[in-house]
């Protein structure tokens, strides 16, 4: 082809494509990339137990025990072992007591043997460029999860109600969506690509039970990172990687209840810091208030149902 | 305001249009085109960092689009309509149409070229990226950019030539 042809060529080609103009719906694109987001982080959470544990922003639980609750009993520390001291961070508080990662896991494990006993509460909190912070509120029981959602970057304020259930052995999830920036509402439902084979006790579960933390401590690559101090409380690090950057667990020396998860990812190897998930949680006292807000979607009056986006 | 709130829309306001025409061109349809672009913003937004901080955010773009049309067509394999030339054309007299007819044409041939070929012909010819630009769209060799433009080019040679003989 002679370059008169492939100039003819390039004019022909811009003639085709000249037809129909093109305006981006930029409310439309953030919204759609936050939905992408929860999905993933559902889908990450229930399915890949272990991986799951810390990585799915509000939908995790892990325990704060804030003024002593009931769940602080459950894992006692008359087995503490003594010995050498385990590396500390350098944010971390003096803490002159070590612990092995065998040994944590056992002292959590027994901890979040109450699970069902209470409604989980998670501040999360998103930096990075897609930057949000997010409340939700979880019943171990049903597997239902409320969220407040907000969304600075482009979603505004959101509530939503998710619900993780089975359907002939597929994992599937309904998610029950009110937008406060458009006054409207949205049910949208989506699922596994395939059954689950083998068993699928737990599975619906959208908190931390103590056989996922057990393997998550059991998937390797963990270490303890050090202590710190967590809203009063003196917490342990566990820490393994994650991607391309890492996934902490901080958990009450005393209770052995989790305080803090932290998921951090690197736009690359070499960084800089791409996305920080921390999710700090409370063990509340399972009220019909807490229930009722948890278990019923209840849509704030004047909003108008849409399709879901797709 | 977050840095992506910021330069976000000022970027796709400078390429969704380009975008758009070349989702067209890959696809040959305005609705599926439509799709296509949508769903490379979205990634696109989702992914702000990365894009932002690649070499050329153009191309990380545009190969998120490729790379998605790519997709559709493994999973709409048996419902793509096959592109076939005309084996044979009446003989037309000139007339206004002949340019509309003869784009036409072109964009059927185009359809007809593998994916890869396709993608190669857009990048050069309506983007205007040179084979280095479309080798790193594409994430190949500039060697594998010169052989397959050559391959499609060759291919819409004979078509044009073609063309031009019947009308």
């Amino acid at each position: 082809m002679s370059s008169l042809q492939e100039d003819q060529l390039a004019r022909d080609l811009r003639q085709l494509a000249s037809g129909q103009p093109f305006t981006p719906d930029l409310a439309l694109i953030a919204r759609q990339a936050r939905q992408r987001r929860r999905r993933a982080l559902v889908v990450r959470v229930t399915t890949a137990a272990g991986a799951a544990v810390l990585a799915a922003g509000g939908l995790l639980i892990a325990v704060h025990p804030t003024g002593g609750t009931p769940a602080a009993t459950a894992a006692g520390r008359s087995d503490a072992p003594t010995g050498t001291s385990a590396g500390r961070s350098g944010a971390a508080s003096a803490a002159p007591r070590a612990e092995t990662v065998a040994y944590v896991t056992r002292q959590v494990a027994a901890a979040l043997a109450n699970v069902n006993d209470y409604i989980l509460r998670t501040d999360s909190t998103q930096t990075g460029p897609d930057g949000n912070t997010a409340t939700n509120w979880t019943d171990p029981r049903t597997s239902n999860d409320y969220e407040i959602l907000n969304d600075p970057s482009g979603g505004g304020k959101s509530i939503a109600w998710l619900r993780t259930y089975l359907v002939n052995r597929v994992l599937t999830w309904k998610d029950t969506e009110a937008d406060y920036s458009t006054h409207t509402w949205f049910v949208s439902v989506f699922h596994a690509a395939g059954p689950i084979s083998g068993s699928t006790a737990g599975v619906t579960s959208t908190v931390m039970t103590p056989q996922q933390i057990k393997q998550w401590f059991d998937s390797g690559h963990l270490k303890v990172v050090g202590h710190q101090e967590i809203d009063g409380h003196d917490a342990i690090g566990l820490r393994r990687p994650w991607v391309q950057g890492y996934q902490e667990l901080w958990v009450d020396s005393q209770t052995f209840l989790p305080l803090r998860q932290i998921t951090a990812d690197y736009a690359n190897s070499k960084g800089p810091l791409d996305v920080e998930l921390v999710d700090d949680e409370t063990w509340l006292p399972r009220t019909t208030s807490l229930l009722n807000l948890v278990n019923n979607v209840d849509i704030p009056a004047g909003f108008q149902q849409v399709p879901p986006p797709q | 305001m977050s840095t992506r709130d910021e330069e976000f829309p000022q970027f796709i306001r400078n390429r969704a249009s380009l975008l758009h025409q070349s989702a067209y061109l890959l696809c040959g349809d305005w609705h599926l085109a439509h799709d296509l672009v949508q769903e490379t913003l979205v990634k696109t937004y989702q992914h702000w960092t990365r894009v932002r901080q690649a070499n050329s955010p153009d191309a990380y773009v545009q190969r998120i689009l490729i790379n998605e049309a790519r997709g559709r067509w493994r999973r709409r394999a048996r419902d793509m309509p096959v592109v076939r030339f005309p084996e044979e054309r009446e003989p037309a007299a000139p007339d206004a149409t002949d340019e509309i007819t003869r784009r036409a044409g072109l964009l059927q041939a185009l359809l007809a070229l593998p994916l890869r070929q396709r993608a190669t012909v857009i990048l050069r010819y309506l983007e205007g990226m040179s084979e280095r630009e479309t080798a790193a769209v594409l994430g190949c060799s500039e060697g594998t950019v010169k052989s397959q433009s050559a391959r499609a080019l060759g291919t819409l040679r004979s078509f044009l030539d073609r063309e031009e003989s019947t009308l």
